[in-house]
């Protein structure tokens, strides 16, 4: 008995040392259809028949026509050439900088809307400006995807002072993307009612996979962890190799063919330790793609992706 | 006369030599340098396990063809695993994998490859 307590304290030991951190990593995104973007209208005034006659104007209307199908880069295209076309002063110029930042945005491109922003002359408007609050919230999820810490706080200390209620949205967003369930553990519980941050907690605990029980699993029968995250032939090749491995080492060195017995040891630790290391790494993952899954729908229901707040269209 | 063509050709190429370099003119400001990226310092035990690997690979596998359900490949995802982590968690990482080479979907991302569905797993702790 107390040689299978120190066989169990070993194994326990061998699956602490390889633990993979129960953490999950993520990876929700969307889609824009342009339907979603033809229903919005635009913040700025519609152009006057004079305007939609000269050269920038009609560059513009052609530019908008491309957006609305989301063709990004022949709108970004014509729009510049209706700012290049444009007089200096002219207050269009601010709204074709930002039509042009938000295909940028819709593009996935962050890096080239942050470029375009800091050339433009939007960093001096205020709330005055008719698409504010759009521009607030694209700058916020640019440099959030640029991981640019201290320009999304400022953002967000803007955001909260203009559009409290935008910035609670964008807190939830970005604690469900993130997959940091304290953090909407937290936000859950202020809610007076059941929300739909109990709905995805619940969903998510009740079908997530213990990353250390698929590692003791696995320590204790080769294989087991494999079958208990669903990976059915993987468990049986694990049990199988293992099994095999272990058998042939055993007759080698009962054999007294020593150099064989080292060899097939080798070989056996990388199975029995791989397959340890791999049912967490397998286990972690299964819980990613799980909260991905759910985490998207809410998101895409709540309107909780940054491009789906966004107000106005072109 | 060798003297005096010597003369008048050595130092003229010699000074020339820059001007004829390239990049020159306003291009200059647009080509970055190219910086190649230092070789990690690998263990024996991994340049080993890379020539073992290389052997697989050219003179193995094309026997049989490929036959990894993932993207990329098993000895591919050894390799890369040796390289990003260590011989010993890249071994595990590579034996793990090597358990897990079946045609089951499970919930794997995918990707297509010439008209081919392959499962994707990279060598990364960070799958996505």
């Amino acid at each position: 008995m107390s040689k299978l307590g120190a066989t169990a304290v070993t194994l326990m030991l061998v699956a602490g040392c390889y633990r993979v951190p129960d953490k999950i990593n993520p990876k929700v995104s969307y889609e824009v259809q342009d339907s979603h973007f033809k229903r919005l209208s635009s913040a700025f005034p519609n152009l006057s028949h004079t305007e939609r006659n000269s050269d920038w104007g009609r560059e513009m209307v052609i530019a908008r026509a491309f957006a609305e199908e989301l063709d990004l880069y022949r709108a970004i295209s014509t729009y510049k050439r209706a700012e290049i076309l444009v007089e200096v002063n002219s207050p269009r110029k601010q709204e074709i900088q930002y039509d042009m930042l938000l295909c940028y945005f819709l593009a996935k491109r962050y890096d080239e809307a942050v470029e375009a922003f800091e050339k433009s002359s939007l960093s001096n408007i205020d709330q005055s400006f008719p698409a504010h609050h759009d521009l607030l919230l694209i700058l916020y999820e640019c440099y959030r995807e640029l991981d640019a810490p201290e320009k999304e706080a400022r953002i967000m200390e803007l955001i909260e002072k203009s559009y409290p209620e935008t910035a609670e949205k964008l807190k939830v967003s970005r604690a469900i993307r993130t997959g940091n369930i304290e953090t909407l553990k937290q936000i859950s519980q202020g809610f007076h009612e059941r929300s739909y941050l109990d709905e995805l907690l619940d969903t998510y605990q009740t079908q997530k996979k213990s990353v250390a029980g698929a590692q003791a699993l696995n320590a204790f029968i080769p294989g087991a962890g494999y079958l208990y995250i669903g990976q059915r032939k993987s468990a049986l090749t694990a049990f199988l190799l293992n099994g095999l491995f272990i058998a042939a080492a055993y007759q080698f060195f009962h054999k007294g063919q020593i150099a064989a017995g080292i060899i097939t040891t080798g070989f056996e630790t990388g199975w029995y330790f791989g397959g340890i290391y791999g049912a967490g790494e397998e286990a972690k993952y299964y819980n990613e793609r799980i909260y991905e899954r759910e985490a998207t729908t809410v998101l895409n229901d709540g309107k909780l992706f940054p491009v789906l707040m966004v107000q106005h269209g072109f | 006369m060798g003297f005096k063509w010597l003369l008048l050709v050595v130092p003229t190429l010699l000074t020339a030599r820059p001007l004829y370099q390239e990049p020159w003119g306003t291009d200059h400001d647009l080509k970055f340098p190219t910086e190649q990226p230092a070789p990690k310092d690998r263990s024996l035990g991994v340049i080993l396990a890379d020539l073992l690997i290389s052997f697989h690979q050219q003179v193995i596998s094309p026997v049989d063809g490929p036959r990894s359900h993932y993207r990329p490949s098993s000895s591919q995802y050894m390799r890369e695993a040796m390289h990003n982590y260590g011989f010993l968690r890249g071994f595990f990482m590579g034996c793990d994998r090597l358990l897990r080479e079946n045609d089951e979907k499970w919930v794997y991302r995918t990707i297509e490859v010439n008209g081919q569905t392959f499962k994707y797993d990279p060598a990364r702790e960070d799958k996505n």
